[in-house]
């Protein structure tokens, strides 16, 4: 049965649909989900890690609070984005510093998302648990099977559809959703004893 | 393995839910598992921790981000929608129009158990298609009798306190008081919060009013 896929941004607002009925650990799902975008966005303001990861806070808050009045006219994230970088400007501001100038538009922020870095003045071991956690994922991926290593990263870094990578690879839909479940098995395996620690 | 989603694995399932690959049956059920699934929720964050290292992105590693998060809107009020918010509106609307009527009820003359009941139609939901109700209320009914004296003794023993002898009800009362009750009965009338007008007291002791007000 090729019953229609849900797709990201209806999953997004499945979710918001949850947390408006009083569903409040539905909002948790959507906070893990987009934590790191934008802890990321914000890095682009402020380069400490305690205080991007406050301000990013806040901005999680001030969007649940305002949940009821998003209307689903946009994506969840440029929404969620735009909340992020008022509340880093705001954040500035308050300090008695400048915002920059240079807004980067919702749209375009996923290019400029990578390669941030922040200083962890408070906790040097978290520096050190994400470099493990970078190592171990980058590790297990190269170790992959290659069916299984392609069909991941084309879903993971280059963003396609399951229906695309089927195209690319010649497969069926259900095949590239088992290699891509099986390629995050492999890297959960390595990757939970680390996080337990 | 096969492409019947009900045949999958909840694990195979999330993992086709959070590319937004799963039906939106299943992705229904499924996300209300995840509520009560701590194991299926750690999977969930873990990866998409691993989603994050690949594309380079920061990484919020610690649990704590998201319990902070959590422990600060455990306290928030729920925020509800427009639709629930409209329902509200309309029931706040009916609740001022029942109290200005009654008001109306007060300053007539006569006991209220000799006065003719007042057939009022019962309101209807906000969504209703249904035709509109007709009102029983008749003008004579709003127009109080000003002759008493409204502040002897015999009032203030029927209604408890004394009026206020600067109180001397104008025939703008009249217009008011009948704009409400041709509202009131309207069943599809949107919150008329807003139009009330706020009825003041003018220097000269005439009661007027100064115009809609919103809430």
């Amino acid at each position: 049965m090729n019953e229609a896929r849900i797709g990201e941004n209806a999953l997004d607002l499945a979710l918001i649909e949850r947390v408006q009925r009083g569903e409040k650990r539905a909002f948790d799902l959507l906070v893990t989900r987009y934590q790191h975008r934008i802890i990321a966005v914000v890095s682009r303001y402020v380069q400490d890690w305690s205080d991007a990861q406050d301000i990013a806070q806040d901005a999680f808050i001030r969007a649940y609070r305002a949940l009821a009045n998003f209307r689903g006219d946009s994506q969840f994230y440029t929404w969620l984005y735009k909340i992020a970088v008022n509340t880093a400007k705001n954040w500035l501001v308050a300090q008695g510093r400048r915002p920059p100038t240079d807004d980067i538009d919702a749209t375009d922020a996923v290019q400029y998302e990578g390669g941030s870095r922040l200083r962890d003045t408070d906790t040097p071991e978290h520096e050190l648990l994400r470099q493990e956690i970078e190592r171990t994922v980058s590790t297990t991926v190269k170790a992959l099977p290659e069916e299984l290593r392609m069909a991941f990263t084309l879903r993971e870094v280059d963003g396609l559809s399951y229906e695309e990578i089927s195209e690319t690879m010649s497969c069926p839909i259900g095949t590239v959703r088992s290699r891509i479940f099986r390629a995050r098995d492999a890297i959960d395996q390595k990757l939970r004893p680390l996080l337990d620690n | 393995m096969n492409d019947d989603d009900a045949s999958m694995q909840p694990a195979v399932q999330l993992s086709a839910l959070i590319d937004g690959e799963l039906s939106r049956a299943d992705s229904r059920f499924l996300l209300r598992r995840l509520e009560a699934d701590a194991a299926l929720r750690g999977q969930w964050r873990r990866w998409h921790l691993v989603r994050a290292s690949l594309r380079g992105q920061a990484l919020a590693i610690d649990r704590g981000f998201a319990d902070r998060v959590n422990a600060a809107i455990a306290v928030a009020a729920t925020p509800r929608t427009a639709n629930v918010d409209g329902v509200l509106r309309w029931a706040g609307g009916l609740a001022v129009a029942a109290s200005v009527a009654f008001a109306a009820l007060l300053v007539m003359p006569g006991s209220p158990s000799n006065a003719p009941p007042l057939a009022v139609s019962p309101p209807t939901p906000p969504n209703s298609t249904g035709q509109v109700a007709i009102s029983t209320l008749r003008e004579s009914d709003l127009r109080p009798d000003l002759t008493p004296a409204l502040h002897n003794v015999s009032e203030i023993e029927r209604f408890g306190q004394p009026l206020s002898p600067s109180l001397r009800l104008d025939p703008r009362i009249d217009e008011y008081l009948l704009r409400h009750s041709a509202a009131a009965a309207h069943p599809l009338q949107a919150s008329f919060a807003p139009l009330i007008p706020v009825a003041v007291e003018q220097p000269d002791g005439v009661v007027g009013k100064s115009g809609p007000s919103t809430p």
